[in-house]
């Protein structure tokens, strides 16, 4: 009787625990989401004072490194659309602040492959080449 | 001694270039001296092995040709070549080594141009494989290559699946 209620509660435990993860994470997922709106919003507005700060608060979110490719797709779109609007400056701040933010090598030679790509268009082979190097080296040593 | 005089008629006896008396004494030499034998019949050989070889007749003309060579001195070179060049092979070596040296470059080395267009190629390949993922995604490209427009896609949206049939049906 003893052992089965201690079962029981151990379910309920870890059932509660993984329910709390789950709500934690959608609220995360939640404010991401808005806020990656408004990053967007702010960057067709031309308000580039305001979009790394409002950037900032996505990577400062506590992403686990399964989910990092969505901080990866937020920085490649936001500074695609910034590189878009000639401000490769911004951009490449941007991808900066994203690699502080993710862990996984894959995830830092994607940026690390869009910094040399913005650095292309704005016709910076060199650096162009030295970014793209780094994602290689990142790329080899997974 | 004796012996000294004889093997020095060796050749002359094989030529038929003595008298007969000489060749008689010569001959009964050989018959009692086994070194002078062995020197004649060693000489003997070497004619047989000189008479075996075939002959190249040449054209009368050829000789003419080398001796005129022979006599003629070595044309005068100037100054600077004889100081430079003093032998025709030493800058012929030199160019081909100089040759061997770039193809070795070329082939060997990578040079900066092939790693720039190495990193080119992988610059490409990137944009293509962000263009396709992109467009999957619902991001259209319309601004030329690389380029994204950011609409109806926000990475952090959950897709949310469709209900299967009417949910308001009652089971």
């Amino acid at each position: 009787m003893a052992k089965s209620f201690a079962a029981a509660l151990s379910v309920m435990m870890f059932s509660l625990t993984w329910l709390t993860a789950q709500d934690d994470w959608e609220k995360t997922r939640s404010i991401a989401e808005a806020q990656h709106e408004i990053v967007m919003l702010l960057i067709k507005n031309k308000q580039y004072d305001k979009v790394l700060p409002a950037s900032k608060k996505i990577f400062a979110l506590n992403f686990p490194p399964a989910r990092e490719y969505q901080l990866v797709d937020h920085a490649r779109l936001a500074s695609a659309s910034l590189s878009d609007q000639k401000n490769f400056t911004l951009a490449q701040q941007l991808l900066d602040e994203a690699l502080k933010a993710v862990h996984t090598n894959k995830s830092k030679a994607t940026l690390y492959k869009e910094k040399a790509l913005i650095c292309s268009k704005n016709g910076q082979d060199g650096q162009a080449m030295k970014f793209l190097e780094e994602a290689v080296r990142l790329e080899e040593n997974p | 001694m004796e012996c000294r005089i004889y093997t020095e008629s060796l050749t002359a006896l094989m030529d038929g270039e003595l008298a007969g008396e000489e060749v008689s004494t010569i001959r009964a030499h050989l018959l009692v001296c086994r070194s002078c034998d062995a020197e004649y019949r060693s000489l003997l050989y070497s004619y047989e092995l000189v008479g075996k070889a075939q002959l190249i007749d040449s054209q009368p003309s050829a000789w003419t040709v080398i001796e005129s060579r022979i006599r003629t001195p070595k044309e005068d070179r100037g100054f600077l070549r004889r100081f430079f060049f003093p032998n025709i092979w030493v800058p012929i070596t030199a160019v081909a080594a100089l040759v061997l040296f770039t193809s070795f470059l070329f082939l060997f080395v990578p040079s900066s141009d092939n790693h720039s267009v190495a990193m080119r190629q992988l610059l490409n390949k990137y944009v293509q494989e962000r263009d396709q993922e992109f467009g999957r995604k619902g991001v259209l490209s319309t601004q030329g290559v690389g380029a994204v427009r950011t609409v109806q896609y926000n990475p952090f949206r959950e897709t949310v699946p469709t209900p299967k049939g009417n949910p308001f049906k009652a089971e």
